[in-house]
C-alpha cells in the first residue's frame, strides 16, 4: 500500500489535542502502518515540505502564521483541523472580547509595545484557508480521531455527528445536569465526545462547538425554568468560542 | 404455573442464587436516580425504584449494537449475542413496552438480533412501589400487567408475591426452595396494589381514553401547538432516547486499523434529530423542527396503533424528565387537542383502567369494571392490552400487515424446544423461528460498470449465487460496501432480463461516490429486492401508459419500460416524458432513441437549462404536458422525479381528467434498513421501504408528508 | 571555523523554541536560547470568568500539564474563597497529580528523550530496533493515562476537580483495580530503569551548580502542597510570596522575561525536588537513584530526566499507599458545595516540569478579577540559557552536528513545556 504523507502542525494551543495522538499507545502503531508520518515537530526530528495530509493544531494569533498556514494550504491535498483552536478558535477566542492593546498591556506592562509582542484577533483555521474535515473538541477525542483517519484512508467523507451532546448522554445513562439546576451546553453543543463531561458528573462546556443548527434562543429562553439568567448561560457560551 | 410467598430473606437467598447460576440485570440506585444494570448482589437491587433512566429495551436494542462483521473482501458474518440472562425487576409499563417492541421486530421481516436477545431473557416483573414524578401509567392502562412477563412480584407489607407466568418463570422460581404457599389473603392484598397502582401512577392526566387519540390527531395536523412549542425544541432526541417504545435505528461501517475488517453496527437513533430524514443528496424530508416534534406525537398516537393496534405511550414519564425544555409532555400536547376537539370527551371521572388481561378477567381476577371497561373500550387501541387484539381499519389507502403477521415472544417460546433454566444459552435457532440474518447481503459482482454523465454511474450486476435478483419493476435494493455501509438504490433493468440486473446511481454521499470508483469485476453486496411495484402484472395492463421522470428519476422506470417493452402486445401507447436540468445530465439518451423506434412509443424530452448543444424542448417537465393527448379513462401514469416535481406534474394530470387512482408515484426517502424497522422512510404513518417507493397516488393523496 | 547553529523550532519538546549559535573564528559571538511560542494571554483572558469556569479554562495553558493547573487553580480558587476541602478530596487530588508526573514523564524519558539516547531521530525507528523498550513505555503510558482518566475523567483538561471537591469520585472498585494495575507496572518501569541506565554514561558529562527551588514540606518528598524550598535557603518561603521568588525580568540580552532568585536563574523540575526532598524518597525510587548514581550526578542538568524515572517509582510506591489509605477510610460520596465570595488566594503544586504558582483575585460573585502565574518553564529559561553559556565553551571544538544536539538534548533535558509559557514573547531570529 502507497501510505499517504501526513504530517502535523501546531499554532497556538496547549498541544493537548496532539498529545491525544501520543495518547493512542499501541495505536499508534496501527497509524503508522496505514500512513506515513513526515513531520510532527512534538514527537520526531524530521522535517519535510511534502505530504498529503496536513493536520493543523492550535488557532492562529499572528500575520506571519497566517502566512505559514497558506503555504502548508499550497502543498496538503486535504487540510484537517485538529481540536477546537482549529475548528473554532478555542479558548484563544475569549482573547477577542477585550481591546488587544490593553490585554498586552496587563500581561507584559512596560514591554508591551515591544514589536515581537505582536498578537493579531484569534481565527480558527477556517478563518484563514479551506479546511476539509474538522475534528472537534478539546482536547479531540482519541477514538474519533482514529476513525477520521481511517475514514479519510479508505476515501469515505468521516461522519462527524451534528446532533447535540444529549444524544449521548442519553445513551450513556446520565442523570441530565439540568435537574442538578446547572448550566449544561449539551443541548447545542455538537456531539462525538460521547458525552464525557456529563459522565464525571460536570456539565458540558461546549468545547466541540455548536451543532450546525443550535437552538440558541431557546436555551437562553429556558434559563428562567432552571432559576438561572441568560447572561450565565451566554458567558458559558464564550469559553470555547460559542457565539 | 405456581406462586409462593418470600419473605424478605427467602427473597435476597433467591436472588442472590440466581446471580450465582445466571447473568442477571437488576434495576440499582445511580446517583439520585435508578438504572438497570448487571445485579452483582440482590442488595444492590432497588425494587422500590420509581422509574430509570433509560428503560430496559437497552438490553434487547442496545444504544450500539454490532450487526455484523464484515470483510472489505465483501464476506459478512452475523453477530448474535446469544446469552440468556434474567432481567430483574420490570415495571408494568415497560413490560406492555417491550411487548411493543416484540411486535416491531418480530412483524413481517424478523429481526433475529432484537429476538434472540428477546428470547434470551426472562422477565421479572415488578408492580410498582413508588410512584415517579410523571408517570402516567394509570392514564394508559400500563400500571399493571398480566402478560408479557415470566414471572411477577408484588410487594405486600414485608413479604414479596412471586407468581409464575410461564415456563421459565417456574423455573426461576423453583430454583431455590424457600418461601411459602401464598394464601387468599396474599393474593387480596395483591389486588388491592392493582387497584392502587391503577388509581394512583396518575401524575398526568389524559382527558380522553387512549384509543381515542387516533381520531384526535386526525384533526390536529396544522394545529400552531406544534409550531408554538417546537420553538423551544433542541432536536435533541432525548424525548426518543429515553423511550421505551422508540426503536428507531441508523447503520454505521467502521473499519479496523488493518482497513480489511470492521463492524456494521445500529445505533440508537431519533426522528426529533435534524438529519433524521435527510437523504443522501441533501434533501431533508422534515427539515423543519416543528415537523419532527409533531412527528413523534403522532406515531405515538396514531401511527403505531393503525399499523400495530396500540398507543405508543406507555405512561412511563421518562420523556418528561428528560426534556429539558419541558415540551415532551404527551399528555399536555393531547389535552390541549382535546380540549379544542368537542367531539372527544373526557373519561368518567374517576374511571378505573379498563384493561385487565384475559387471563385476570377469565379468572375472575381484578375488579368488577374491567370486563365491562374492556367492552368498551374496543379492545384495540390501548397500550395495556397487548399484542393479540385486532388492528382497527386503517385509513383508506394505507395497507398494512398488521399485527396478525407479528409473532409474540408466546408463540415463539412455544415453538422452543423446553428450556431447562439452567442449560446455556437457547439454541439460536430452534424449529419454526427465523434464523436468517435480514441484514446481511448477498454477493454480488459488477459486470459493468461505466459513467452516464459527469455525475451518474451505469452498472450491471450479477448475484454470485448464480439465481436471479427476483425483482419487480420498481423496486428497490440495499447496495453494501464493507466501511461505507448501505445505500438504497432502484433497480433499473427489467425483470425479463436475466443472468444480471442493472442500476443507475447518482455520486451524492460516501457509499456512492465509493461505488464511482468500482469497475467490472469488483465485488458489492445486496440486500433485496425490497418495496411495491409498478403494476405492471394488472393494472397498467391494456392501458395506455404515461411515464413522467425527472432527472435521475427514469431509473426505476426504465425498469417498467424495458418490462413494457418486453410484452409489448400487453400494453397499449406508451408516453414517455423526460426532463433534465442540463443536456450533459440527460441519462439513457441513446436508448431513448431506441425507445422512439418502437411499436406505439412517444418520447418527448426538455431541458431546464440549455446549451449550444440542444435544439429540443426547453423549461419543466410540465411543459410537455399539453404536446400529449391522453384518454384519461384508459391511461396509467406514472410519476418519479426530485422531491420538487410531484406537485406540479399532480396539478397537471388532474387538469387532464386522470383520476387519482390511475396515477402511482415512486418516491425517495431514506431507506437505511429496508425492512420497515429503522424508521427513516416514514412519510407520516407509512414506511417507504414496505408500503412504497410505488404508491398509487389515492392511497397517499392524504399522507401530509408525502408530496 | 566558523560554526552556526540555527535551531528553529526544536523538536520532540512542548511548545516552539529555538536555538541560535553563532561562533566567528572560535569566539562565541552569540548563544540564546529563544521561545516564539505564540502568546496566548491567559491572564488577561480569565478576567470576567466565574469561579466555575476558571478550571476549564486555565486547564488549556498546557495540554501536558493540564492536571497541575487545574489543581493550582482550583487551590488558588480554594485559599482565595476560603473553601474547606477534606482529607478524602486531598487524597483523591494528589493520587490525580501523581497519575500526570508518570503521565508526563514516561513521555518525556520514553518519547521524547530515548531516542537521542538510542541514536534516533524519534520513537518511530525504535519500533524497528528497540521494540521492547517501546512496549515498555507505551505499557507505561497507557497506565498512567488510564489512571488519570479514573481521577480526572480525561487525560487531558481534567473533568472532576471542582472547588471544594469532585464531580465523581471512583468506585472502591476501581480503586482496588487501579492498585494491581500499580503494582503491575513495577516490573516495567525497573525493566526501563536498566535500559537508561545503560545509557546513562552517554549523556553529557556537563555540571553546572545552581539554585534549585521546589515545594518543600517537612517529612515527605512532596508534589502537592507544601512551601517554596531553596537549596540556596535553610527555611521555606510562603507560597503567598512567590512573586518574591520569581522576580520576572526582562534579560538585556534577550526579549524573554526570565525569572532570578538569589542568583541570576534557578531550576526547577524533578532535579530540583530531588536535590531538595532525595531524604524522603520511598526505598525502590532510592535504590533506582543509585543505580543511576544520581547523587553524584546532581548539577548536571541533563540528568533531570533520569530524576524523572527515580520520581515514577516513589510515585507509584506512595499511591499504592494512598489507595490503601482511601480503600481504609472508606470512600464517601461528597457534594462539594461553595457560596462563592470575594478574595485573594495563591495555589501552587509541582507541575511535572517544575513548580507551578497560581494567584487570582475575585469579587463578591465569584468572578476573577485579575489573575496571575508563574510557570516552570518560564522559572528555568534563564537557567537553561546560563547552562548553554557555560556549556557551549567546554565543546566549542567539536562539530557542529555534536553541538547542535548537545544543546538540543540540554533543553530537552529541562522538558519544556513551551505551551505553559503564557508570559512568553515572540523572537525575531539572525
Amino acid at each position: 500500500m502507497n501510505k499517504p504523507k501526513v504530517a502535523i502542525f501546531d499554532f497556538a494551543g496547549c498541544e493537548g489535542c496532539q498529545l491525544q495522538i501520543v495518547n493512542m499507545e499501541e495505536e499508534i502503531l496501527d497509524l503508522i502502518s496505514i500512513v506515513r508520518l513526515v513531520e510532527w515537530r512534538e514527537g520526531m526530528s524530521e522535517q519535510s515540505e511534502e505530504y498529503d495530509v496536513a493536520i493543523i493544531e492550535g488557532s492562529i494569533t499572528r500575520p506571519q502564521d497566517e502566512e505559514k498556514l497558506r503555504q502548508i494550504r499550497e502543498r496538503a491535498k486535504i487540510l484537517v483541523a485538529l481540536g477546537a483552536c482549529a475548528t473554532d478558535g478555542g479558548v484563544n477566542k475569549m482573547k477577542n472580547r477585550f481591546d488587544l492593546q490593553e490585554v498586552k498591556q496587563l500581561v507584559y506592562g512596560a514591554d508591551s509595545a515591544l514589536p515581537h509582542l505582536d498578537s493579531a484577533p484569534t481565527k480558527a483555521v477556517d478563518e484563514i484557508v479551506q479546511v476539509d474535515h474538522k475534528i472537534y473538541g478539546c482536547p479531540i477525542d482519541r477514538r474519533e480521531f482514529a476513525t477520521v483517519v481511517r475514514s479519510l484512508i479508505l476515501g469515505k467523507r468521516p461522519e462527524i455527528p451534528n446532533y447535540p451532546v444529549c444524544v449521548e448522554c442519553k445513551r450513556r445513562e446520565n442523570v441530565c445536569r439540568y435537574e442538578y439546576q446547572e448550566i449544561c451546553l449539551g443541548p447545542i453543543t455538537r456531539a462525538g465526545c460521547d458525552a464525557r463531561c456529563p459522565s464525571f458528573g460536570a456539565w458540558c462546556f461546549g468545547c466541540r462547538g455548536p451543532v450546525d443548527e443550535p437552538n440558541a434562543q431557546a436555551a437562553r429562553v429556558i434559563m428562567e425554568r432552571y432559576g438561572k439568567r441568560a447572561e450565565d448561560l451566554e458567558d458559558r457560551m464564550q469559553l470555547f468560542g460559542h457565539k | 404455573m405456581s406462586a409462593r410467598k418470600l419473605n424478605q430473606e427467602v427473597f435476597r437467598s433467591w436472588v442472590n442464587e440466581l446471580i450465582a447460576r445466571r447473568r442477571v440485570v437488576g434495576v440499582q440506585a445511580k446517583e439520585e436516580r435508578f438504572v438497570f444494570g448487571p445485579l452483582a448482589k440482590a442488595e444492590d437491587l432497588r425494587l422500590d425504584y420509581d422509574v430509570t433512566l433509560l428503560p430496559p429495551k437497552k438490553y434487547f436494542l442496545p444504544p450500539r449494537d454490532d450487526l455484523l462483521a464484515f470483510t472489505t473482501q465483501g464476506e459478512y458474518a452475523s453477530r448474535i449475542e446469544d446469552e440468556p440472562f434474567i432481567l430483574f425487576g420490570v415495571h408494568p409499563y415497560d413490560v406492555v413496552a417491550i411487548s411493543q417492541l416484540d411486535a416491531v421486530f418480530s412483524e413481517g421481516h424478523y429481526d433475529v438480533h432484537y429476538m434472540t436477545r428477546r428470547r434470551n431473557a426472562t422477565i421479572v416483573a415488578c408492580d410498582v412501589q413508588t410512584a415517579s414524578a410523571h408517570v402516567f401509567a394509570s392514564a394508559m392502562n400500563t400500571a399493571t400487567v398480566q402478560d408479557g412477563f415470566d414471572l411477577l412480584l408484588t410487594k405486600i407489607g414485608d413479604h414479596y408475591l412471586a407468581d409464575a407466568r410461564t415456563d421459565k418463570g417456574e423455573a426461576l422460581l423453583t430454583a431455590v426452595p424457600g418461601g411459602s404457599e401464598p394464601t387468599e389473603a396474599d393474593f387480596a392484598g395483591r389486588e388491592q396494589v392493582w387497584r392502587r397502582n391503577r388509581e394512583s401512577l396518575n401524575k398526568h392526566e389524559l382527558k380522553c381514553r387512549p384509543e381515542e387519540l387516533p381520531t384526535l390527531l386526525e384533526n390536529s395536523y396544522d394545529d400552531p401547538i406544534w409550531e408554538e412549542r417546537a420553538k423551544l425544541c433542541f432536536s435533541c432526541g432525548s424525548c426518543n432516547l429515553v423511550c421505551p417504545t422508540c426503536y428507531c435505528f441508523d447503520v454505521r461501517d467502521d473499519l479496523n486499523w488493518d482497513m480489511q475488517t470492521g463492524m456494521r453496527t445500529r445505533v440508537c437513533d431519533a426522528c426529533l434529530l435534524n438529519e433524521f430524514s435527510a437523504v443522501a443528496g441533501g434533501h431533508n424530508f422534515r427539515s423543519r423542527p416543528a415537523e419532527r416534534y409533531r412527528h413523534r406525537f403522532y406515531r405515538k398516537g396514531s401511527y403505531m396503533p393503525h399499523k400495530f393496534g396500540f398507543v405508543a405511550c406507555v405512561g412511563c414519564g421518562r420523556c418528561i424528565s428528560a426534556c429539558v425544555a419541558g415540551i415532551a409532555n404527551p399528555l399536555d400536547i393531547y389535552n390541549r387537542l382535546i380540549a379544542k376537539s368537542p367531539e372527544i370527551q373526557a373519561p368518567e371521572p374517576a374511571a378505573s383502567p379498563w384493561a385487565g388481561s384475559a387471563k385476570e378477567l377469565r379468572e375472575g381476577g381484578g375488579d368488577g369494571r374491567s370486563l365491562e371497561m374492556a367492552a368498551r373500550s374496543g379492545g384495540a387501541l390501548s397500550p395495556g392490552t397487548g399484542l393479540a387484539r385486532e388492528a382497527p381499519p386503517l385509513p383508506e389507502g394505507t395497507h398494512s400487515e398488521g399485527v396478525q403477521a407479528s409473532r409474540t415472544i408466546a408463540q415463539l417460546e412455544a415453538a422452543l424446544p423446553q428450556e431447562g433454566f439452567l442449560l446455556p444459552g437457547a439454541a439460536l435457532a430452534p424449529e419454526g423461528v427465523p434464523s436468517e440474518d435480514i441484514y446481511v447481503p448477498q454477493a454480488a459482482t459488477l459486470v459493468q460498470a461505466k459513467p452516464l454523465t459527469e455525475l451518474e454511474t451505469f452498472y450491471e450486476i450479477r448475484l454470485d449465487s448464480g439465481l436471479e435478483l427476483g425483482h419487480e419493476p420498481g423496486q428497490f435494493v440495499e447496495i453494501s460496501l464493507p466501511g461505507f455501509g448501505e445505500a438504497p438504490i432502484s433497480v433499473s433493468s427489467s425483470p425479463s432480463q436475466a443472468g444480471t440486473f442493472q442500476m443507475v446511481v447518482r455520486n451524492a454521499g460516501n457509499l456512492t461516490n465509493a461505488l464511482g470508483q468500482l469497475t467490472a469485476g469488483d465485488r458489492i453486496g445486496v440486500r433485496g429486492p425490497f418495496g411495491s411495484e409498478f403494476p405492471v402484472h394488472d393494472v397498467m395492463k391494456g392501458k395506455d401508459i404515461l411515464l413522467i421522470c425527472g432527472g435521475i428519476g427514469l431509473v426505476p422506470v426504465r425498469s417498467a419500460i424495458n418490462y413494457i417493452l418486453d410484452n409489448r402486445e400487453d400494453y397499449g401507447h406508451m408516453t414517455i416524458l423526460y426532463g433534465a436540468k442540463t443536456p450533459g445530465e440527460r441519462i439513457f439518451a441513446d436508448e431513448q432513441q431506441d425507445w422512439r423506434k418502437r411499436d406505439r412509443v412517444t418520447v418527448l424530452e426538455t431541458v431546464d437549462e440549455p446549451d449550444a448543444s440542444w435544439h429540443g424542448h426547453v423549461g419543466r417537465i410540465t411543459a410537455l404536458l399539453p404536446l400529449i393527448r391522453i384518454v384519461p379513462e384508459n391511461t396509467i401514469a406514472v410519476v418519479c422525479g426530485p422531491p420538487v416535481m410531484y406537485r406540479f406534474v399532480l396539478k397537471e394530470l388532474k387538469t387532464m381528467g386522470l383520476a387519482d387512482t390511475s396515477i402511482y408515484l415512486s418516491l425517495e426517502r431514506r431507506m437505511k434498513c429496508g425492512v420497515g424497522k429503522c424508521g427513516h422512510c416514514q412519510m407520516n404513518g407509512v414506511y417507504v421501504c414496505q408500503e412504497g417507493p410505488v404508491f398509487q397516488y389515492s392511497a397517499i393523496r392524504e399522507v401530509m408528508e408525502a408530496i | 571555523m566558523n560554526k552556526k547553529v540555527d535551531i528553529h523550532h526544536i523538536t520532540r519538546v512542548e511548545g516552539h523554541g529555538n536555538i541560535v549559535v553563532n561562533v566567528q573564528s572560535g569566539v562565541i559571538e552569540q548563544v540564546e536560547w529563544q521561545v516564539p511560542e505564540a502568546p496566548r494571554f491567559f491572564e488577561a483572558m480569565v478576567r470576567g470568568r466565574s469561579w466555575e469556569d476558571l478550571q476549564t479554562v486555565v486547564s488549556r495553558i498546557c495540554g501536558i500539564c493540564s492536571i497541575s493547573h487545574s489543581l493550582a487553580c482550583i487551590k488558588g480558587i480554594e485559599s482565595a474563597m476560603r473553601i474547606p476541602v477534606s482529607e478524602q478530596t486531598d487524597k483523591l487530588r494528589l493520587l490525580a497529580h501523581y497519575s500526570e508526573q508518570i503521565q508526563s514523564h514516561v513521555l518525556h524519558a520514553g518519547y521524547l528523550v530515548a531516542p537521542d539516547m538510542l541514536g534516533a531521530k524519534s520513537v518511530v525507528p525504535l519500533v524497528q530496533t528497540h521494540f521492547d523498550v517501546v512496549k515498555t513505555v507505551i505499557k507505561l503510558h497507557r497506565m498512567a493515562n488510564g489512571w488519570s482518566d479514573l481521577l480526572a475523567g480525561r487525560t487531558t483538561h481534567p473533568i472532576t476537580f471542582k472547588p471544594g471537591g469532585f464531580s465523581k469520585i471512583p468506585s472502591e472498585t476501581e480503586l482496588r483495580a487501579l492498585r494491581v494495575t500499580l503494582a503491575d507496572a513495577v516490573p516495567d518501569l525497573t525493566s526501563l530503569v536498566d535500559v537508561l541506565a545503560s545509557l546513562a554514561d552517554q549523556l553529557p558529562d556537563f555540571e553546572r551548580e545552581t539554585e534549585y527551588v521546589a515545594l518543600v514540606q517537612p517529612d515527605r518528598y512532596t508534589f502537592y502542597e507544601g512551601q517554596i524550598g531553596s537549596t540556596d535557603m535553610a527555611e521555606p518561603t510562603s507560597l503567598m510570596e512567590f512573586e518574591s521568588v520569581v522576580n520576572e525580568y526582562v534579560s538585556p540580552q534577550s526579549t524573554a522575561k526570565w525569572a532570578r532568585w538569589h542568583r541570576d536563574s534557578y531550576a526547577v523540575g524533578a532535579l530540583a525536588r530531588y536535590n531538595l526532598n532525595s531524604a524522603y524518597l520511598k526505598p525502590l525510587a532510592k535504590d533506582i537513584a543509585r543505580t543511576f548514581d544520581l547523587e553524584t550526578r546532581r548539577h548536571n542538568p541533563y540528568f533531570n530526566t533520569l530524576a524523572q524515572v527515580v520520581e515514577c517509582a516513589h510515585i507509584v510506591e506512595s499511591a499504592v499507599e494512598l489507595i490503601d489509605d482511601l480503600l481504609t477510610a472508606g470512600l464517601r460520596q461528597e457534594i462539594p458545595h461553595v457560596e462563592p465570595q470575594a478574595g485573594e488566594g495563591v495555589g501552587c503544586v509541582e507541575a511535572p516540569r517544575g513548580i507551578l504558582f497560581h494567584r487570582y483575585v475575585f469579587d463578591d460573585q465569584g468572578r476573577c478579577t485579575s489573575a496571575n502565574m508563574s510557570i516552570p518553564t518560564n522559572q528555568n529559561h534563564g537557567n537553561i540559557q546560563r547552562d548553554m553559556e557555560v556549556l557551549l565553551p567546554q565543546i566549542v571544538d567539536r562539530s557542529e552536528e555534536e553541538i547542535r544536539l548537545w544543546l538540543e538534548m540540554l533543553v530537552r533535558a529541562y522538558d519544556p513545556c513551551i505551551s505553559c509559557s503564557t508570559h512568553y514573547l515572540h523572537v525575531e531570529f539572525v
